[in-house]
């Protein structure tokens, strides 16, 4: 009798030990990851980088979140910018390039890199309109303004970080100019409809 | 005047028979009479149940262990003897005449064996509205997820993430306020989700049993709407080998399981049996009437052992299960903002739906581990007298991953889930418990838990160590007409959270306490009519995501955000159940109202938020006083010898006084009917059935305003069929089924389904589950 109950003690035993066998390295609660060491992606900030292709004078507009979503609310704010205007001058031409940052990194990372090493699976989108024409272009009614898109990618289909913009040859009230960058793994085609949304930004645009 | 009595009672006894005699000729009725006994010591067991199977019928044993039944027919009687301390024993006596037996309990040397029975019989609080899922309605389940499985039972519903996400409600409240009870534990994941199913095999129970009420008082305040009870069935505890084989096959999905299971006692190492089981599962996409949906997959690994070993006056228990899944999620069931999401609900067929089936799971999904261990021990202190110790470690990983992998190649290289949940519970609990002593019996008690919880990935709800403690007792008062409990609770509950804001870390720390109470009696005017009461009072300290949440809602284009005023929720509620039988026609009705202060819910405010992936509408966890109050309906009845004929309604309320406007979430009301022929074939063939059902769900029309993204779906009916047999050959039977579910190919959305803003739901789907008993070999 005494022999079947240490039998039985040690397997207990051993199956205690089994158990406890998958060892846990979690960290400890009081520890939490502090927001600029995670090693989650997170895009804090749009910059439109407009330059005049003449007088090559640069204005930046910027949207940004730099504590992601919730905590502090997200600002726009660039050169000469306290809010979502975008002030262009009749009959110019500027270039746009628009750059997506991580700046809860440090140094700060810059995603739009990333984007064009996934340009097949990217588009950016100016008030959801589909580009057409080559270089593929939209228009804007109610700014007149005409984007064109100067990067094309691996499929010669637009993508949208590098564009030309052409102002009409009068001013123009304020009105919406949306920016989107939507991701369409494997089902880009150039148009709006498909895939998900990474940025969604709403400026206005305003012609002086 | 005894004398006399029984005089009477015979003298209508022989009238009654002899009126019988002359309408219907051939049925005579006897008198079955008894005594129960303990086999060991001879001693006369007051308080056993004498159950007769046909009708329920009722009889306690008397002082002496004494029973009497009266006016049977003729012929077998299956008779069921439970006494608490003892497992149920079944007893077929013939009746040829007036006969009297005496039914010699195994007491002691079973009641050893066998504190598992005696937990499960004092576990719940009996006078609160008990559903259970066992035998041949648990076998129709096999190969559904715990959630699905559950909701054969009248006034459970489930929240939906899809086809193989259920989370369960009772009574249209879910979450933190469904305790749910993995052989005989707390089970302790990341309840906070909606899309976070119970980490649960079903194939470990050979019972579900839902209590719906409160029960607040045995298992801790926050059980607030009821319990689902996971129990295996006894380890063996007679010499004997025995195994099971279980395997489902679907045609939707073309899902597979099989679940094995293997327990044995063993002639030589006595005192000690065990049992060792475990279920593999794979299903692929789902199909909706019209298309594939991508990336539904599912993959299921769980395994369990469970150990005991008994002595004369103590014994010991160990169970350790491990429960692995990964979930793939819709992908097209996704909304990064708001446009996306009316995108998705305008379209026509929604994206990622496909022509083909593939069983590939990508992102999105959910890999899920859950490891519980368990160990009990248990004393008799003194005759009648029972103390046991409980202590139970669980382990539980969630990582999910977002639907867009990183862009950066080297992150996105590493593949690391996007949310990475990882909490660790431990838990103790010492109890004493007493036997009959004058028609009382009850238990009194102390709980411990410790549970922490890390994030590793984005920041959804804080890390946190929660410390619980909680001293009960509850006593009930047993007689054959009536039976009284009452019991009360105190809880203590300590909650430290970490977090940042920015670069400051935050730490606060809350204390709750409060007292939970139930008193209920159970009344049997007559043998054909129980009436159930039950009042109590129950609480729930805010939940951490309640409290301190912050962030996007992945998939739902929704931001929710924490409210750290938020107070404790108090509940007081109230039922009435009736269980009426009149030969074969049974009615249960369960009439329930819970009176609601501070009810913690998820509110939209009437304001969105800029994020740089567009404006999010911003949900916030709101307090208000509410009500849910319902009635669950069945009546089912025996047609002829071979029709049987069921039917099911739950209708539900809930309304939130403080804005003067429904509840949101709530399940509509519904109504199943169920007809069901079955017979003999021959001594091979046996058990035979066929069965017909249908379930109507009607659109929930009372819905806050501008609560939702979308209306409700509108209503929906489902027909179903089943056949099945038991083949028994060389005396080896097989349970063999085969189902038809949404035969019509209905297409459909459910309000309490999250993919309702993206898809149709599942279509029609063929089942075909096979069950093999094995007795290797049995002592007995």
């Amino acid at each position: 009798m005494k022999t079947t109950f240490k039998f039985i003690l040690t397997i207990s035993m051993l199956s205690l030990i089994t158990m406890a066998c998958k060892k846990k390295n979690d960290p400890s609660p009081e520890n939490p990851i502090a927001p600029n060491n995670d090693e989650t992606e997170l895009i804090t900030t749009i910059q439109l980088m407009l330059e005049d292709t003449v007088t090559h004078s640069l204005t930046t507009y910027q949207f940004s979140d730099v504590d992601g979503v919730g905590g502090n609310p997200a600002i726009y704010g660039g050169t000469n910018q306290s809010d979502s205007v975008i002030h262009l001058l009749q009959n110019k031409v500027y270039s746009c390039r628009i750059l997506l940052l991580d700046e809860t990194k440090n140094p700060i990372d810059t995603i739009s890199n990333e984007v064009i090493n996934e340009a097949e699976d990217h588009q950016v989108f100016f008030n959801a309109l589909n580009p057409s024409g080559t270089p593929p272009s939209v228009f804007l009614p109610n700014s007149m303004l005409t984007i064109k898109y100067m990067d094309l990618d691996a499929n010669n289909k637009p993508l949208g970080l590098n564009t030309i913009w052409q102002t009409p040859s009068m001013p123009m009230n304020k009105s919406l100019l949306k920016v989107e960058l939507k991701h369409q793994p494997q089902i880009k085609d150039g148009t709006y409809t498909p895939g998900n949304t990474d940025i969604q930004v709403e400026f206005k645009v305003q012609i002086n | 005047m005894q004398f006399k009595i029984w005089l009477l009672k015979w003298a209508i006894t022989i009238l009654c028979t002899a009126i019988s005699h002359s309408f219907i000729a051939q049925v005579s009725l006897y008198q079955l009479s008894g005594k129960v006994i303990d086999k060991d010591n001879g001693e006369e067991l007051e308080g056993t149940f004498i159950i007769l199977e046909k009708t329920n019928d009722t009889k306690v044993t008397d002082e002496h262990g004494r029973f009497k039944f009266v006016n049977l027919e003729e012929g077998p009687h299956q008779i069921i003897v439970r006494h608490v301390g003892c497992r149920d024993t079944s007893i077929l006596v013939t009746l040829k005449k007036n006969t009297s037996i005496t039914i010699r309990l195994p007491h002691s040397a079973v009641e050893l064996s066998q504190i598992d029975v005696m937990d499960k019989q004092m576990e719940a609080l009996k006078t609160q509205h008990v559903d259970e899922l066992s035998g041949k309605n648990l076998d129709k389940t096999r190969g559904q997820n715990l959630g699905d499985a559950l909701q054969s039972i009248n006034g459970v519903t489930n929240l939906k993430t899809g086809s193989s996400i259920s989370k369960p409600m009772i009574h249209g409240m879910q979450g933190y306020r469904v305790l749910i009870l993995n052989n005989g534990i707390r089970q302790e994941g990341q309840q906070w989700g909606n899309e976070h199913a119970p980490e649960i095999d079903p194939f470990i129970a050979q019972k579900l049993t839902v209590v719906m009420g409160a029960q607040a008082v045995r298992y801790g305040s926050d059980a607030i709407a009821g319990v689902v009870l996971v129990e295996p069935n006894n380890l063996p505890d007679t010499a004997s080998l025995r195994s099971e084989l279980n395997l489902v096959g679907s045609s939707n999905g073309k899902a597979g399981t099989a679940s094995g299971m293997i327990e044995g006692y063993f002639d030589k190492l006595k005192y000690f049996s065990w049992r060792l089981q475990g279920t593999l599962k794979k299903s692929g996409n789902i199909k909706t009437p019209n298309y594939y949906l991508k990336n539904t997959g599912v993959e299921e690994n769980n395994f369990s052992w469970a150990t005991s070993y008994h002595r004369k006056r103590w014994g010991v228990e160990l169970f350790y299960s491990q429960f692995n899944s990964k979930i793939g999620i819709f992908s097209g069931a996704h909304a990064d903002n708001l446009t996306d999401l009316m995108a998705s609900f305008n379209a026509h067929k929604p994206q990622d739906s496909l022509a083909n089936f593939s069983y590939s799971i990508s992102r999105p999904y959910q890999l899920i581990s859950h490891e519980l261990a368990k160990s009990k021990w248990h004393w008799h202190i003194a005759s009648r007298w029972v103390a046991s110790f409980q202590y139970a470690y669980q382990y539980n990983i969630r990582k999910e991953y977002d639907k867009h992998p990183p862009l950066k190649n080297a992150l996105a290289a590493l593949n690391k889930p996007e949310l990475d949940y990882r909490i660790t519970s431990q838990s103790g609990e010492l109890m004493i418990e007493h036997l009959n002593i004058k028609s009382f019996r009850g238990q009194m008690g102390a709980s411990y838990m410790n549970q922490q919880n890390v994030y590793l990935g984005r920041f959804f709800i804080p890390n946190y160590i929660n410390n619980t403690f909680g001293i009960f007792a509850i006593e009930r008062f047993v007689r054959q007409h009536i039976e009284l409990e009452a019991g009360l609770r105190y809880d203590y509950k300590n909650l430290k959270s970490y977090y940042y804001i920015g670069q400051q870390l935050q730490k606060p720390e809350l204390h709750f306490s409060n007292l939970s109470w139930n008193m209920g009696s159970i009344i049997k005017p007559n043998k054909q009519w129980h009436i159930v009461i039950n009042a109590g009072s129950a609480w729930r300290a805010p939940a951490v995501n309640e409290l301190y949440s912050d962030g996007i809602h992945q998939g739902l284009g929704s931001i929710e955000k924490g409210n750290k005023q938020l107070k404790t929720e108090q509940v007081y509620n109230f039922s009435v159940a009736s269980l009426w039988q009149l030969q074969n026609l049974k009615t249960e009705l369960n009439i329930y109202h819970n009176q609601f202060e501070n009810y913690i819910y998820l509110n939209p405010s009437n304001q969105t938020e800029l994020t740089i992936q567009g404006a999010y509408p911003v949900f916030v966890y709101q307090q208000a006083q509410a009500r849910i109050s319902g009635i669950d309906a069945k009546v089912s009845g025996q047609l002829m010898k071979h029709i049987e004929l069921n039917s099911k309604a739950m209708l539900l309320r809930g309304w939130n006084y403080t804005i003067n406007d429904y509840l949101v979430y709530m399940p509509s009301d519904r109504y199943s009917l169920n007809a069901k022929y079955f017979t003999d074939i021959n001594a091979m063939i046996k058990d035979t059935y066929i069965e017909l059902g249908y379930q109507y769900i009607t659109k929930q029309w009372h819905v806050p305003k501008q609560s939702d993204f979308a209306p409700p779906p509108q209503a929906y009916g489902l027909l179903n069929a089943e056949l099945g047999t038991s083949i028994i050959f060389n005396k080896q039977r097989i349970d063999i089924s085969f189902s038809a579910t949404n035969i019509l190919n209905t297409v459909y959305r459910d309000y309490l389904d999250r993919f309702r803003y993206f898809t149709d739901a599942i279509g029609r789907n063929y089942t075909i589950r096979i069950k093999v008993p094995l007795t290797i070999y049995d002592k007995q």
